[in-house]
């Protein structure tokens, strides 16, 4: 078996990986930076033809955002196409960044989520990016807030038993959900504190900064977000949401996973509060839920007993294929992995730069 | 026509096959620019947004000169005049 730990920074990609059964034990060997200069906003990690698949959102500020594919494990990389463009003149929103790639669950197509809020869908055959053109003018969008990292469209979730549902989280809107494959949207923040209070009354749903979505891998209808204001729960697939924040030392964070577990696993690492990013107490600090949120226990063992770095929202992830094994990155380059579900951490090889994106797969 | 030699920086030769400079026919500076897009498509995301505004860090030098208005985009060119796309000095670490 072939480990792969795909690690996006503000500096390139590197890719660490390690063959054998036993993860504690076996060598780890790096490679990179790939795509040097560029910024590995977020990476999706794959397979084709038995072969690792690694598709990138790069961005710089000067040259712009864009998206790259490499099937040989990064040692060489295609763009696809020009990257996502809004349709129409000068005054619509343009792409700032892409911040997440998704594969559909039913379909398997590529589709990416940027700033300034926009969902496109990648079309191999005409090589070029398909705008959900509903979702960029929505009825509500005059009343879009963007937060500190622009308006941007950071977590797409679908599954394939909801055929056609695609569920999306916006900062500082919140979280929309289509169940036509993307034709209409619906704001879907009932029960979420908004980050501040909106201006105008009919937008007055508006203003929920959800950091990131996930959906639980036992139930589709299962949604668990951890947002500005607090980390909250949906068992209606986000008709309507609930706090979750026993045990948790601050509502606030920015990354949640969920373990495909049984019983489901859920992860955040809490930062100390909105005006003070960084873990509380100087305690790098995991928090783990085997509940379905109804309780969090820290789980820090192996962790750095004084570290004030934050974990980003697309720097937590679970490894595809493996039933126990958790991986994030921090924004001073250290990469932590737990191969049982939380109960012990070890600390990977490397120092790198901020790390903004970690996915892992085993093939 | 003129034929001019466009120079391109590091991160957008990924974009041109490698080529780091190649000569292009063109009157004007942005025909110039414009004949540089057409034989190295992917540039022209990475130059101006997907509305043609032109990317505020990226700076287009006509020889020795800055290129900054639409009147310096007109301007005529002559056999042997250099473009050179380069990142404008910002940034940090």
């Amino acid at each position: 078996m072939v480990r792969s730990v795909a690690v996006g920074t503000v500096k390139g990609l590197f890719i660490l990986e390690q063959e054998g059964a036993d993860p504690a034990n076996a060598e780890w060997q790096l490679r990179g930076p790939y795509l040097s200069g560029w910024e590995s906003t977020t990476v999706s990690l794959g397979q084709r033809d038995g072969r690792l698949e690694l598709v990138v959102g790069l961005a710089s500020f000067v040259y712009g955002p864009h998206v790259r594919r490499s099937l040989d494990g990064g040692r060489s990389w295609v763009p696809l196409g020009s990257g996502p463009g809004f349709s129409g003149e000068e005054g619509r929103p343009t792409v700032e960044r892409i911040w997440t790639l998704h594969r559909l669950a039913e379909s398997g197509e590529l589709v990416a989520g940027v700033a300034q809020a926009g969902l496109f869908r990648w079309d191999e055959p005409t090589a070029t990016w398909r705008e959900y053109s509903s979702l960029t003018d929505h009825p509500t969008r005059a009343g879009w807030l963007p937060g500190l990292g622009g308006l941007c469209l950071h977590t797409v979730l679908t599954d394939g038993r909801r055929p056609g549902r695609i569920t999306v989280g916006i900062s500082s809107v919140g979280t929309l959900r289509s169940d036509d494959d993307g034709v209409t949207w619906n704001v879907k923040n009932d029960g979420v504190t908004a980050a501040i209070p909106a201006e105008e009354p009919k937008y007055s749903d508006l203003n929920r900064c959800v950091h990131r979505l996930v959906l639980d891998p036992a139930d589709p209808d299962h949604l668990y977000q951890q947002n500005h204001t607090g980390v909250y729960r949906s068992f209606n697939a986000g008709d309507s949401w609930e706090r979750i924040e026993t045990g948790l030392p601050s509502r606030f964070g920015f990354g949640i996973t969920a373990l495909d577990h049984s019983p489901t696993v859920l992860f955040v690492v809490p930062l100390t509060s909105d005006e003070v990013r960084v873990p509380v107490d100087g305690q790098l600090c995991v928090y783990r839920s085997k509940n379905l949120g109804e309780s969090w226990e820290a789980c820090a063992d192996g962790l750095p007993l004084s570290n004030y770095a934050a974990v980003l929202r697309d720097a937590l992830a679970t490894g595809a294929g493996e039933s126990s094994a958790v991986y994030f990155g921090t924004t001073s380059g250290e990469l932590y992995a737990t191969w049982d579900a939380g109960d012990n951490w070890r600390r990977l090889p490397g120092v790198f730069p901020r790390i903004l994106s970690v996915r892992a797969t085993t093939r | 026509m003129p034929t001019v030699q466009v120079w391109i920086p590091g991160l957008l030769r990924d974009f041109t096959s490698g080529e780091v400079e190649f000569p292009v026919s063109a009157a004007t500076v942005g025909a110039a620019l414009d004949a540089a897009v057409a034989r190295h498509p992917l540039l022209r995301s990475h130059l101006a947004d997907e509305h043609g505004q032109p990317r505020p860090n990226v700076n287009v030098f006509h020889n020795e000169e800055l290129v900054r208005s639409e009147r310096e985009l007109a301007a005529p060119l002559t056999d042997g005049d250099r473009i050179t796309i380069l990142q404008s000095v910002s940034g940090g670490c």
